[in-house]
């Protein structure tokens, strides 16, 4: 039989179509004419009678391409058109062209691809988008967090020093360590030491600031740029009073004065001297920012006897070292410890538990910086990483869904003469244009993220303002996006590289279903895509439950409906406690009486803001023990005035509140909770009426007093949410009266319409006083638990997003395999099968990926989940119901991401089906 | 046996209407005009071939790919809907040119 294709093809000349269309013209006709010639064949005539008789059939070959092509169907634009014909001759003659020649044909070519088919394309670039984009995002977060360099002087070798006590997982270095370590260690080219910032008042504002030692800017590496550094001098007990000013301070306070130095300012009200102003780009240790800096003097010896007795006044302190710069960590802490053992010596007697069992711990200042949080973004960075992986495995199943139409597009090629790496260059560039325009659109969607990410993020993340959409981040979006374009796009082309050329050009549109090998491959990536989701879920759900845990602790008062608001009394004008006591008591009355106001009170502290204040604790009628770190018998310290458990409805277990009796000239009576009864009394002993010694201040000096406990309150979280009660005193704020305290105000609407009146009432008793620090309690708490609610959340978030996309990917493997198998299903239950059986047969095939996946996520998650165990809290990263949970909401997910495909499998109409071809 | 011009004028309606029961192939369609005129109408594979492509063009009629066993694949063509619509309005205006023309060229009949 004479090749009627070859025939068509040699005859019809056309140049207007696109190859798709010629392909499909020449087969028609050719098919055609085949049909002609059998027919005359079948008429008794031979085959060169029939040829002859077939060809006459087309005699104006010109005139009949001339007809076809004139029409717009499979044609484009006249103008498109002709490149359009112009790459796909140069594909189909030429096959391999140099690869820099056909590139940007290529490119086009891809382009053109994907405009015709603008669902897949709009899917695949957003989805991309939204992997590529998360990435991106956390990669600018972790770069500028854990990849930035500190912005000191040769900042590798700075380190951060302490003495871990473990029996109390307490870093303990107090003077006399520091001046050990500075004068005997050979070690450190400099060291230095510091207190956490805190507000000092400098004139009448509150300014934080930090004491450090004076050779801190010399370990740092930092220059003045104004003035000079402290001197040695200004770091000895009594030494000159000297300040440091940040440059922010120095441009809004002092106008940027060039003279500024000589100076005199009232910080506390003692007068200190400005010797210099810090560099514009200065950044305080430990993320605190800082306005000023204060010589930290203090003597190298902490621990006296007086009278036999050891008193023992430490100031913890942290330290900074420059290593020298061939020193070796361990060597510097072997000697460090040496030199411990040394100070140990020297200590008298009944302090030598001080230091038993400390051991030295040296790391760089840059994990100390970034070390509580990397954990956290860590475990970011693999969750967007996870979530990619399922982007990709995404995309590339829906590219297999499409192979369908490729494979055809793809053995015409070939057919046509283009080599297969040619064919495969060209999917991988249409994958590539795909993911770069995914790539595109996350760097929108980052950008966004960022910014989000900054103003919800906890507060406690240095340098995390500093992220943005940098050259690195963008190189790095730029590189995930043309990984991504080749991990995804790779399926295809193995699918496509494996094309048999004979099936796929017979088979019928309708019938054409994608090869077997691409069918496992599409099963395999939805079993990943179930696995690597779970993996993620499961973090998910330990973090949410580790934060709903953490806000269900009991507080021990009652934050709604609640306001505080600090007041610092300027200690020049306020120098005797009578002023100070007469102020508050004031105060705290006028406040009372506000409409709106249920209680109200006055406090050292509020929870959740760190206790300030110890005291050793000494019972009467106990023997003094001798202590160690692991067991110091002592006790937070607060100052109360009457009025103010009231308002934070702090329960009452026995004996009174503190009120107006204890006034200056009532005993010390004291309040204490129930920590301080478990950890001083025992259990059969009556706490009220005992006696104690303890180190409160008032009356008219600081110093020990006796004090007699009357009441016993219900224990209240005063530090972290996270961390057990401790002992705690409180003393009437009457016989103590602090410079700086907290109001505390109960309301019976919302609290904050409640701060203009509180202004106006300490603005009566002091003109120009100003309060600061206003806050809910709610919001109080809501800081404590922002970095939980954040890792929750974001975790969260992307979980639910891989998920999501998990399922999506379930329901298209199972509602591709019902399409092609509608005929078989129509068969079935044409003989009489039950719609439950089909039903029940269909789940099973996506059930059985679900369980795969599931099994495959339990495995992973069991081995990678103690990576987040850090960031738990009150749930072990192997929590049985976490994982019966997710196990349970993925399956049930699973089965209706199943069920729907399945459902239309039965509805079926067999007569339909039958037909369908 | 007809000029070319009556020819021309009534193919797409002889396509159409030789569709509408059920999908056909080109040459079958050709085939089918020519034993159902008895050989009066006689369309060659050149001239039908670019009727299809300009109905299928304007969405009167569709094709397929179908695979028979054994056989190499044809295109069958369908009607569509807008196909069926446009043959029904032409069906009419048909029956009445033809009566028209009956009514003029034999009065006797009317």
């Amino acid at each position: 039989m004479p090749d009627w294709v070859q025939y068509v093809r040699q005859n019809l000349r056309l140049s207007h179509l696109t190859v798709e269309r010629e392909a499909e013209v020449i087969e028609d006709l050719a098919q055609q004419l085949e049909d002609a010639y059998v027919e005359a064949l079948h008429r008794g005539l031979s085959p060169s009678q029939s040829e002859v008789a077939a060809k006459k059939h087309i005699t104006d070959w010109p005139a009949l391409a001339k007809q076809v092509e004139r029409l717009r169907r499979g044609s484009e634009s006249a103008r498109g058109a002709l490149q359009n014909r112009a790459d796909d001759r140069d594909i189909a003659t030429h096959g391999e062209v140099s690869l820099s020649s056909g590139l940007m044909q290529d490119v086009r070519f891809g382009l053109r691809m994907l405009g015709k088919s603008p669902g897949f394309t709009a899917v695949a670039v957003l989805t991309l988008a939204l992997g590529i984009g998360a990435n991106t995002a956390v990669f600018s977060l972790v770069g500028a967090v854990l990849l930035r360099a500190l912005p000191y002087h040769d900042s590798a070798r700075l380190v951060w020093v302490t003495n871990f006590v473990p029996s109390k997982a307490e870093d303990v270095v107090f003077q006399n360590v520091y001046a050990a370590w500075r004068d005997q260690s050979h070690l450190f080219e400099a060291i230095a030491a510091y207190l956490p910032p805190t507000e000092y008042t400098v004139m009448t504002e509150r300014i934080r600031g930090a004491r450090v030692t004076p050779s801190l800017l010399d370990v740092l590496g930092v220059t003045p740029q104004l003035g000079r550094n402290f001197i040695a001098d200004e770091g000895h007990p009594n030494g000159p009073k000297a300040v440091l000013l940040s440059d922010a301070l120095w441009r809004s306070r002092f106008s940027a004065d060039p003279e500024v130095t000589g100076r005199v300012v009232a910080v506390d009200g003692n007068a200190y001297t400005i010797v210099g102003v810090l560099p514009r780009n200065f950044e305080f240790l430990d993320r605190s920012p800082v306005d000023l800096l204060i010589p930290f003097q203090f003597a190298d010896n902490a621990i006296q006897t007086v009278d036999g007795r050891v008193v023992i006044r430490i100031e913890p302190m942290q330290v900074v070292a420059r290593l020298q710069a061939n020193a070796q960590t361990s060597a510097v802490v072997a000697e460090l410890n040496q030199i411990n053992e040394m100070v140990l010596r020297n200590v008298p007697a009944g302090g030598k538990q001080l230091l038993t069992g400390a051991r030295v711990e040296m790391i760089s200042l840059h994990d100390r910086e970034v070390g509580d949080v990397r954990p956290a973004l860590l475990v970011l960075f693999g969750t967007v990483g996870f979530l990619l992986l399922i982007t990709c495995a995404n995309v590339a199943n829906m590219q297999l869904a499409r192979a369908v139409a490729r494979e055809r597009d793809v053995a015409i090629r070939i057919v046509l003469g283009a080599g297969r790496w040619r064919v495969t260059r060209l999917l991988l560039i249409e994958s590539l244009t795909v993911a770069l325009a995914g790539g595109a659109t996350a760097l929108l969607l980052a950008a966004w993220a960022i910014r989000f990410t900054q103003r919800f993020a906890p507060t406690n993340i240095s340098h995390l303002q500093s992220a943005r959409l940098d050259g690195q981040v963008l190189l790095f979006a730029l590189g995930i996006s043309v990984l991504t374009g080749i991990v995804f796009g790779l399926v295809p082309v193995l699918a496509a590289s494996r094309v048999s050329l004979n099936e796929t050009l017979k088979q019928t549109s309708s019938q054409a279903g994608i090869s077997t090998g691409a069918r496992r491959a599409q099963r395999a990536l939805a079993v990943v895509e179930i696995a690597l989701s779970f993996v993620l879920l499961v973090g998910a759900a330990l973090l949410v439950k580790s934060f709903r845990q953490l806000t269900a602790i009991p507080l021990g008062f009652d934050p709604h409906e609640v306001l505080t608001a600090r007041v610092a009394l300027p200690r020049d004008q306020y120098q005797s406690l009578d002023q100070r006591r007469a102020f508050f008591s004031q105060l705290v009355t006028q406040l009372r009486a506000l409409p709106g106001v249920a209680s109200a009170g006055a406090t050292a502290w509020i929870p959740m803001r760190g206790v300030t204040m110890f005291s050793l604790i000494g019972i009467e009628g106990q023997p003094w023990p001798d202590f160690s770190w692991a067991n110091v018998p002592s006790a937070s310290v607060n100052a109360v005035t009457p009025g103010y458990f009231a308002a934070l409805r702090v329960p009452l277990v026995e004996g009174r509140f503190l009120d107006e009796r204890d006034g200056v000239d009532a005993p010390t009576d004291v309040v204490v909770n129930q920590a301080f009864v478990r950890r001083f009394l025992a259990s059969n002993e009556d706490p009220i009426g005992k006696r104690f010694n303890c180190d409160v201040g008032g009356k008219q000096t600081d110093g020990p007093q006796t004090a007699t406990i009357v009441g016993v309150i219900g224990d209240v979280r005063e530090e972290r949410l996270a961390r057990k009660p401790i002992p705690e005193v409180t003393v009437s704020a009457l016989q103590w009266p602090r410079f700086v305290m907290t109001l505390v105000v109960r309301t019976s609407r919302d609290p904050v319409s409640l701060v203009s009146a509180v202004r106006t009432q300490v603005r009566s008793l002091d003109n120009g006083l100003p309060i600061y620090d206003v806050h809910t309690m709610e919001d109080v708490l809501a800081a404590e638990v922002v970095s939980h609610r954040f890792n929750a959340g974001a975790v969260a978030g992307f979980a639910g997003l891989a998920a999501l996309l998990a399922s999506i990917g379930i329901y298209g493997v199972t509602a591709y395999a019902v399409s092609e198998r509608t005929h078989e299903l129509g068969v079935r239950m044409a003989l009489g099968a039950a719609r439950g059986k089909v039903l029940r047969m269909v789940l099973n095939e996506g059930l059985c990926l679900e369980l795969i996946g599931v099994g495959l996520g339990i495995l992973a998650s069991v081995s990678l989940s103690p990576l987040i165990r850090g960031l738990l809290f009150g749930v072990k990263n192997s929590d049985l119901e976490t994982y019966v949970f997710v196990t349970a909401a993925f399956m049930g997910v699973g089965l209706l991401a199943c069920y729907i495909p399945a459902r239309r499998a039965t509805r079926v109409d067999p007569v339909v089906a039958l037909h369908y071809e | 046996m007809f000029n070319r011009e009556l020819k021309k004028g009534s193919a797409e309606f002889l396509i159409l209407s030789l569709i509408e029961a059920r999908p056909r192939h080109g040459y079958e369609i050709g085939k089918l005009i020519e034993a159902r005129s008895k050989g009066r109408i006689q369309f060659r594979i050149g001239s039908l071939y670019p009727i299809l492509c300009r109905l299928e063009e304007r969405d009167f009629i569709a094709g397929r790919w179908v695979e028979k066993a054994g056989e190499r694949r044809r295109r069958f063509y369908r009607l569509t809907p807008v196909g069926r619509k446009y043959l029904a309005a032409q069906r009419g205006i048909w029956d009445e040119f033809v009566l028209t023309v009956n009514h003029i060229v034999r009065p006797d009949h009317a």
